[in-house]
């Protein structure tokens, strides 16, 4: 099953990091797509194949072994975009980056999730 | 956690089976490629009252729910069960389905025949662990004991029933 670690946490837990602070900023505003990102983390976490996931557009790679989660694709008050990566050391499991509401066409964390990519990777992706 | 922060919390608490609902049906609609205005027509409503579920705009109606579950090709469940209303993984659903095709099964029986199969299967591996765990029966081991059929035992006093299980 998909494990969840918030980075900067090392190792796979409970909710928290940067993608956590991201979800509790956001529950006074817009409740609603907290609750719909938790729901779909909570189907995400029962799984062993995302390919799924991949053909429904609910994950899309953005390349450079970024992930995007879209909570979801398309909606007209905005919709929330979790980035993510998956641990080449541990199987299965997602490390959460960065997330945002987004409300435009052009993603305002995407630049923030490259950045934490590359400082995973740096600190030995752990 | 402020009065208002403790309202937004059970804001979302309240809307995770709308979340859950509408997680549900973005993966069937996306992947049955149904576009908003199809499934309004499916379910014989407005494409705006799509539009205002999806958008979570107010509380659908019962009816409304269970007319665009179909239009998706799905079926609406509603249950105070909590978690024990389980939707089984989106990656599993049609090998699990297959599988229970093959046994000559419905779903949800073989779900439920597969479930209390396990079920026995953990409870006799606890039940071992606990008994050979035991200290105390192995402090009475050289006591008077009555053999069953050889494996685990249960301490009655000084007396260790052993047992297959």
């Amino acid at each position: 099953m998909v494990q969840l670690q918030w980075f900067p946490e090392k190792v796979a837990g409970k909710r928290g990091g940067y993608v956590g602070e991201f979800l509790n900023k956001s529950t006074r505003r817009r409740p609603d797509l907290v609750a719909c990102v938790e729901a779909f983390l909570s189907k995400l976490s029962l799984m062993d194949r995302v390919d799924t996931l991949f053909d429904s557009q609910q994950l899309a790679s953005l390349g450079q072994d970024l992930v995007e989660m879209r909570i979801p694709k398309q909606r007209q008050g905005g919709v929330a975009r979790v980035y993510f990566c998956w641990s080449p050391r541990v199987k299965n499991c997602a490390v959460l980056l960065a997330g945002e509401i987004k409300h435009g066409k052009a993603p305002e964390m995407l630049g923030v999730a490259q950045a934490r990519l590359r400082e995973y990777q740096a600190g030995g992706m752990k | 956690m402020s009065d208002e922060e403790m309202d937004s919390t059970d804001r979302v608490r309240q809307l995770a089976p709308l979340a859950n609902f509408l997680t549900d049906y973005e993966y069937l609609k996306q992947r049955s490629g149904l576009t908003q205005k199809q499934i309004a027509e499916r379910a014989s409503t407005s494409q705006s009252a799509i539009s205002r579920l999806e958008n979570m705009r107010g509380l659908p109606a019962y009816d409304l729910l269970v007319r665009i579950s179909e239009a998706v090709g799905g079926e609406l469940v509603v249950s105070p069960m909590g978690e024990f209303t389980f939707t089984l993984p989106y990656d599993i659903q049609e090998s699990a389905k297959n599988t229970a095709r093959v046994q000559g099964l419905g779903l949800v029986e073989w779900m439920n025949q597969e479930i209390r199969k396990g079920l026995r299967t953990g409870n006799k591996v606890q039940f071992r662990e606990a008994l050979e765990n035991d200290t105390r029966v192995r402090r009475v081991s050289g006591g008077s004991s009555l053999q069953l059929a050889g494996g685990a035992g249960l301490q009655l006093g000084h007396v260790v029933l052993k047992f297959k299980l």
